[in-house]
């Protein structure tokens, strides 16, 4: 069968400004730095590896590493001026960190992921993930893999195993300002087969989530820590969390794990962050933000026994491999009818008179209820509709076609 | 600990035990009715039926009766002295009663139990069955089909054995005959149509001619028309008698056993507890032209179509093809029942949801599983063990629960340690339209798929989950089970807008999958950026007058939509939602915004 393109390919980024992956720093392509590797060079000579002042101070990482010199960022490899070994290793001109290995010719993608406190963004950022890797991936015949070795050993001891192997919840995520103000996106490489005019071929884009604390977006001081991370953001997930909406804790399952009251409305938070994301120059358009939010309504475990027949958050999302416009729309329907019914018109209104492109979500990264020692309940994890958010903006991004319309 | 066997039949009640202990086998038997005979009493068996009719309370001449019309009815709830009682509180009484009984004579506790139900019983009433036996505080190990309690209790299938029999079990009403083809641990059930009725109100030779005549046609499918093959008629019920044993034996030829018949039933399901496993298909179909085989061994046989897996990537391994109308039972190995509370099912998600008991675990109905070439089940007999340290045997699952996703369900449960693959078994449809299935799901699969999932329509579903542990362990355990319910006929409609200006119409087209009648509709227009929750939430533009709909063939209203502009909502609901059978759903939700 012959399949149509994505409607917006992916553009190569030469000419324009670079995002970090890392720490979220534009800059011209020209400007990446190169790390040399330290082996010995055709003329006998060797760089010592030495602690990198910069990356240390930016990242946290002290490890020892070739020394970073300057070179043509347009190319993919150099030469170190000190031992002429010819290096790969490209890295960040602000950061120092290594940079994913076709960082600047293929696509580069920054989702963002913010919600309050105690909304389950980490466990969504780990099922959805996962989720991508196995059965989202072999849906949409894509292939999601770690950027880069921290990333895949972070991903692995600190989200996968920890919630899919030992079955615990992870605890808080840290608040920038414990870290020196610092953050650890998790860099991926997704690499999707579309069909081109001749032949399938895939189409890789870098993804860096970032996983902001909740407790970075509870007053407007601690969300200009994420300024950057947001501002430069490509796409913004935004969780927001219905038990934490008034309305919808009366409407929740008995028995639900509850968030502590004392945290912040959901309002609150998208309140901040629009406002944030208003001063940022050039980020809206005709008054209204361009950046895709996809509004995420996290635990919807807790309200499918209230879901009538007929609810499309009450089936699962169709499988093709396509984003699938309809449902969607339907998905964006029922949920913004459920808003009303939360006491959350507020935040609809904010969204319809403030986003340009928004759908809500409706998801359930676990399925069910965890323990009250924060455990994923005993049956396991039964994700319901983690992926359609960022196939959305997956598609809001061209990287992924659309099926149908609205 | 002894394990009772339990036959809850139209005409009588009857409780079996065997011998243990030092005491003897027994039985106890009482008349299913139950007679409320004031607001503080209630008489249950011989008093219900000895009582004068006069009292202002019910009468319940059968509970079996009375469970089996709460799985067709919506409310068959008894009402006395203006309380309402379930069903299965009706019949727990019943079940009690009978515990007593058996607690008087045995001395010991009553307590764990085999249902004993006949072939020809849905999904729900014999999760009704077995709801009234928890609701009499009876612990139910396990359902067994009535022939083959019958076979038990005449010792007819056991190891070498080989044998073509025909039971007719014999109650008020009527004689409800199969022939069974015994292969060690393997029954074939041929089911015959019933022909014959009851004897009241008939005469005893011509309905006795017509019973030979039924006995000879299912004896035929399975011991050839001359039934040269056919070994023995077993009878059973408490309509068997001496004389109807000795008319049946001169007119056919062949041994007829008569062993107490009216607990047979009951005694077979006592004595099935201790059986170990063994594989009943129900299929329906002659095996006359498959020879008897010269030694027992299991068969390969075509497993029943199976709904559509759901993602079959990695695909649990199905253990054989699947062949409509095709069932396979298992007279699993009964031990302590499996409790489960659904975490939070919504009312139709219950079967036969009752105010009184509350929803629990729907019952294994005699599931039963051929697994076929190079499947891990493990004949037994006497709860012997398995064989060497790897053979598998089925271990309990808990926290079962089954989820409607429209015309799917989720399954899901908790894996005993050290488990690696379950049996997931299903049955799913009512009356002659069931079908029956079985898989293997493995663990890596039930993780990675997050759950189990089954393509089942909108008919109702039993699910039967056991998990296969490698090794030894004291006691194996059952399976266990959880019901859907069936949805409600679903009309779907998708609203329009044709034409402009003051020619615009509103049109709305209703199509259904099933043949089936529906209300009068209001078709709702409501403006706002939210969907109307109710028509009191918009104004009503059109009623649309009750009709009838079939399948494939949408049926189309159209109607003015008064002049203004802008889009709208136009939505449908039921004029009367009180008289609503159907579900009124829209096609897309998105789509209802119009104009």
């Amino acid at each position: 069968m012959r399949m149509s393109l994505p409607s917006k390919l992916p553009t190569k980024l030469p000419s324009k400004r670079l995002i970090c992956p890392y720490c979220y720093e534009q800059f011209p392509i020209r400007d990446i730095l190169f790390r040399c590797n330290t082996r010995t060079g055709r003329t006998g000579r060797r760089c010592t590896a030495k602690t990198d002042g910069i990356l240390e101070d930016r990242t946290g990482n002290g490890r020892e590493l070739g020394p970073v010199f300057a070179g043509d960022g347009r190319q993919t490899t150099a030469s170190c001026p000190d031992c002429t070994s010819e290096t790969r290793y490209r890295v960040c001109p602000v950061c120092h960190s290594q940079l994913p290995t076709q960082f600047g010719l293929v696509d580069n993608l920054l989702i963002a992921m913010v919600g309050s406190k105690e909304s389950g963004k980490t466990v969504y950022m780990t099922v959805l993930l996962h989720e991508v890797m196995n059965r989202v991936g072999a849906r949409l015949d894509a292939s999601l893999m770690a950027g880069d070795e921290h990333t895949l050993s972070r991903f692995r001891r600190n989200y996968e195993d920890n919630l899919y192997t030992d079955h615990r919840l992870p605890t808080a995520t840290a608040s920038a300002s414990t870290k020196d103000n610092r953050v650890d996106p998790l860099v991926f490489r997704l690499s999707i087969s579309a069909q081109g005019p001749l032949r399938r071929a895939p189409v890789h884009t870098l993804l860096s989530f970032f996983d902001a604390a909740g407790e970075d977006l509870t007053s407007q001081e601690s969300v200009d820590l994420n300024t950057r991370y947001l501002a430069n953001a490509d796409g913004v997930l935004l969780l927001l969390d219905p038990l934490q909406m008034p309305g919808a804790r009366l409407a929740a399952a008995p028995g639900t794990r509850m968030p502590s009251a004392q945290y912040d409305t959901s309002v609150g938070v998208l309140t901040r962050i629009t406002d944030m994301l208003l001063s940022q120059p050039g980020a809206a358009r005709k008054g209204r933000i361009d950046v895709p939010v996809a509004v995420v309504f996290p635990k919807m475990d807790a309200f499918r026994h209230r879901l009538r027949r007929g609810s499309p958050l009450s089936v699962d999302p169709p499988a093709g491999e396509k984003f699938d416009v309809a449902d969607s729309l339907d998905v964006h329907t029922e949920m913004a009818g459920l808003l009303r019914d939360w006491d959350g018109v507020q935040v609809d209104q904010l969204m319809r008179n403030t986003y340009r492109r928004y759908r809500y979500f409706g998801v359930s990264a676990l399925g069910a209820n965890p323990t009250p020692d924060a455990e994923v309940a005993a049956t396991g994890i039964q994700p319901y509709r983690v992926a359609d958010p960022f196939i959305w903006l997956l598609s809001e991004f061209g990287a992924v076609g659309r099926e149908g319309s609205g | 600990m002894t394990v009772f066997g339990i036959d809850l039949g139209r005409s009588q009640a009857c409780i079996a035990w065997l011998a243990a202990g030092g005491g003897p086998a027994g039985s106890a038997t009482i008349p299913p009715a139950v007679r409320f005979a004031s607001a503080q009493e209630v008489l249950v068996g011989e008093p219900a039926l000895a009582a004068p009719p006069d009292g202002s309370g019910p009468f319940v001449f059968s509970v079996y009766d009375l469970l089996a019309r709460s799985a067709i009815v919506l409310d068959a709830d008894v009402r006395a002295f203006e309380r309402t009682y379930s069903p299965e509180w009706v019949a727990a009484r019943v079940l009690a009663e009978l515990g007593e009984r058996a607690r008087a004579v045995t001395g010991g506790p009553v307590r764990d139990v085999v249902l004993a139900v006949p072939v020809e019983l849905g999904v729900a009433p014999i999760a009704a069955q077995r709801r009234a036996a928890e609701e009499a505080g009876l612990a139910v190990r396990g359902t067994i089909l009535a022939p083959i309690a019958v076979c038990l209790h005449h010792e007819a299938i056991g190891e070498g054995l080989g044998q073509n029999l025909v039971v007719c079990i014999v109650d008020v009403a009527g004689p409800q005959v199969c022939a069974l083809r015994v292969r060690e641990y393997l029954v074939d059930i041929v089911r015959v149509p019933p022909t014959v009725g009851p004897l009241a109100g008939t005469d005893q030779d011509v309905w006795t001619e017509s019973l030979i005549g039924a006995v000879r046609t299912a004896g035929a499918t399975v011991g050839g028309p001359l039934l040269d093959d056919l070994d023995a008629v077993l009878l059973a019920g408490d309509g068997a008698t001496p004389d109807l044993a000795a008319r049946l034996h001169t007119a056919l030829g062949i041994p007829v056993r008569c062993d107490a018949p009216e607990a047979a039933v009951a005694d077979g399901a006592a004595r099935s507890a201790d059986f170990g496993f063994l594989r009943v298909n129900t299929s329906g179909a002659s095996p006359m032209s498959e020879p008897r085989p010269s030694a027992p061994a299991p068969r390969s046989v075509p497993l029943p179509t199976a709904p559509e897996r759901e993602d079959p990537e990695p695909a649990p391994q199905r253990r054989e093809p699947a062949r409509e109308t095709e069932t396979k039972d298992r007279a699993h190995a009964p031990t302590e029942t499996r409790t489960q509370t659904p975490s939070t099912p919504t009312a139709d998600e219950r079967i036969g949801p009752r105010s009184q008991p509350p929803p629990r675990t729907t019952p294994d109905p005699g599931f039963t599983a051929d697994p076929g070439p190079g499947a891990t089940h493990v004949p037994r007999k006497h709860t012997a063990m398995p064989a060497g340290p790897d053979a598998a045997h089925p271990q309990p699952v808990a926290g079962l629960t089954a989820e409607r996703r429209e015309d799917r369900a989720l399954l899901t449960w908790i894996w005993p340690p050290d488990c690696v693959t379950s049996v997931v078994r299903w049955q799913v449809g009512t009356g002659g339209d069931v079908k029956r299935g079985e898989v293997e799901c493995t663990r890596r699969v039930y993780e990675h798929e997050g759950g189990f999932q089954l393509r089942i329509g909108s008919v109702e579903g039993l699910f039967t989950v056991e998990a296969l542990v490698s090794g030894s362990s004291p006691e194996p355990g059952p399976p266990s089970s959880f019901g859907l319910a069936a949805l409600l006929p679903a009309i779907r409609y998708a609203p329009a807008v044709r034409g402009r200006g003051s020619r615009r119409k509103g049109q709305v087209t209703l199509t259904s999958d099933t043949d089936c009648s529906f209300p009068a509709i209001d078709v709702v227009l409501a403006r706002g950026h939210y969907l109307p929750r109710g028509a009191h939430e918009g104004e009503i533009v059109h009623r649309i007058t009750g009709a009838h709909l079939t399948p494939r063939t949408p049926l189309t209203v159209q109607f003015p939509l008064p002049g203004r502009s802008g889009p709208f909502w136009l939505v449908c609901f039921t004029a009367d939602p009180a008289e609503a059978a159907v579900e009124l759903l829209p096609e897309s939700l998105h789509r209802l915004k119009v104009g």
